[in-house]
């Protein structure tokens, strides 16, 4: 033990900019899915619709990006459950530090990764719309919808950043109480596999996605993941070392 | 791969994305299939309901440049006529005139078809309208079989949850895609020799 006092905040610091060195490959996996998502809107892959008569066929392609933000979210949330595993935990012993720096330093990773997540995603809308308009031109293309404006595309990253936090904040949370006791992997395959057959899970949608204000999501969004991750932080503190 | 790989790929993508933003917001804008907006798309379904359910308001509304009317007028002296309907996309009405004023009035109006937004009524062609000796005859014009492809890029939820979404469907105005409505008006006391086919107004 130590008899220097430390300062928590230099050591959350240290302990982050490690662990980015450590985790950098997980922006290359969020890279490599975004786009495989790129791949699969340019190349039409997803609604179409069409109609037609003795004379004229009409065909309308769909190119939307929601893959790409799944795809995005799921590298986020892949994340949260990388910083918990047990080689990543064991380079926190490598510093003078407690299990309040360990969580902190992973949620700053986790915020990192959504914060690239966030920037990313938006830009990636705009390069399948001009890799699309080079391949087949403009003629083809709807003009509606096709422009983003600037405010859009601030939103929408926005939005992506306060998605991909709700989501790896609830599988770090998952995660913690998993590490905690292995019954509740139990708990919650049955909660992932009842949940959304309940009242419960179309409230939560409806209170998440439903909310037309982007103040009073964010609000709610950031409320429930710092809720979350104090709950991660407590539950995790009360763990042994080294386990 | 080295951690300084990894750095070197990030700022590569991220310098691909960025220019190819500023690329997009500087292509040009004329060149792409002009849709219509909601609003207006429910502007033209309203003013196809009114024909549709008022055909003897064609005439009136021959010079209003909202509806695409064509107009044909004959001279006819004789007390019967036949009326050879060719056509599988129009529907034909017969509105009796109050005098016998030898002239048969015909008025086509195509049904204003849209899809997802995109107006596409310019693409089907109009019934060919008639009169050959002494028979009126309405046939489909005969048209080379046609295929469109078009690409749209839909919002995705980040921006439709704040900003709203306008959803489209197709609208095929009266009758179906591709339907024209002919309104053939006839002198008081003129007999249709095959009048099965028609729909007539009073």
């Amino acid at each position: 033990m130590s008899l220097m006092k430390s300062n928590l905040l230099p050591i959350v610091k240290k302990q982050y900019l490690f662990k980015l060195q450590g985790c950098s490959k997980f922006f290359l996996v969020m890279i490599i899915m975004q786009i495989v998502g790129m791949i699969f809107s340019v190349c039409n892959i997803g609604s179409m619709s069409c109609t037609s008569n003795e004379t004229l066929k009409l065909s309308l392609y769909g190119n939307t990006t929601i893959q790409i933000l799944i795809f995005t979210i799921a590298c986020g949330m892949g994340s949260a459950i990388n910083l918990n595993l047990k080689e990543a935990k064991s380079v926190d012993f490598t510093f003078v530090s407690n299990r309040i720096s360990s969580n902190l330093s992973s949620i700053a990773i986790l915020v990192t990764y959504a914060l690239f997540g966030a920037v990313t995603f938006p830009l990636s809308a705009c390069f399948i719309r001009i890799a699309k308009y080079l391949l087949i031109g403009g003629s083809n293309i709807i003009e509606r919808n096709f422009y983003i404006s600037p405010g859009e595309l601030i939103c929408s990253g926005g939005a992506t950043f306060l998605y991909i936090l709700l989501f790896s904040s609830a599988v770090y949370f998952a995660v913690v109480l998993v590490e905690r006791s292995k019954a509740f992997i139990i708990a919650l395959l049955a909660l992932i596999v009842l949940l959304p057959r309940t009242e419960l899970f179309n409230d939560i949608i409806i209170f998440y996605g439903s909310e037309h204000s982007f103040f009073m999501f964010m609000v709610k969004v950031l409320v429930t993941s710092i809720l979350l991750f104090m709950a991660s932080i407590i539950i995790s503190n009360n763990v042994e070392v080294r386990k | 791969m080295k951690n300084k790989h990894i750095k070197l790929i990030i700022i590569i993508y991220l310098v691909a994305l960025t220019v190819s933003t500023l690329f997009y917001y500087i292509i040009p804008k004329n060149n792409f299939v002009k849709g219509q907006s909601l609003k207006e798309v429910e502007e033209v379904k309203k003013r196809g309901r009114i024909i549709a359910e008022n055909i003897d308001l064609l005439p009136s509304k021959k010079s209003d440049p909202n509806y695409d009317i064509q107009s044909y007028e004959f001279k006819y002296e004789d007390k019967n006529l036949e009326i050879v309907k060719e056509t599988v996309r129009a529907q034909i009405f017969i509105g009796r005139k109050n005098t016998n004023d030898n002239k048969i009035e015909v008025y086509s109006c195509k049904a204003p078809t849209f899809f997802h937004g995109v107006e596409y009524s310019d693409k089907i062609k109009e019934p060919k309208i008639e009169m050959i000796n002494s028979i009126l005859n309405i046939k489909d014009e005969k048209q080379k079989y046609s295929e469109y492809v078009y690409v749209e890029f839909p919002k995705d939820f980040t921006t439709t949850q704040f900003y709203g979404k306008e959803t489209y469907n197709s609208y095929s105005g009266f009758g179906g895609m591709g339907c024209s409505m002919v309104y053939v008006k006839i002198p008081k006391d003129l007999v249709i020799l095959n009048d099965e086919k028609f729909i007539y107004i009073k």
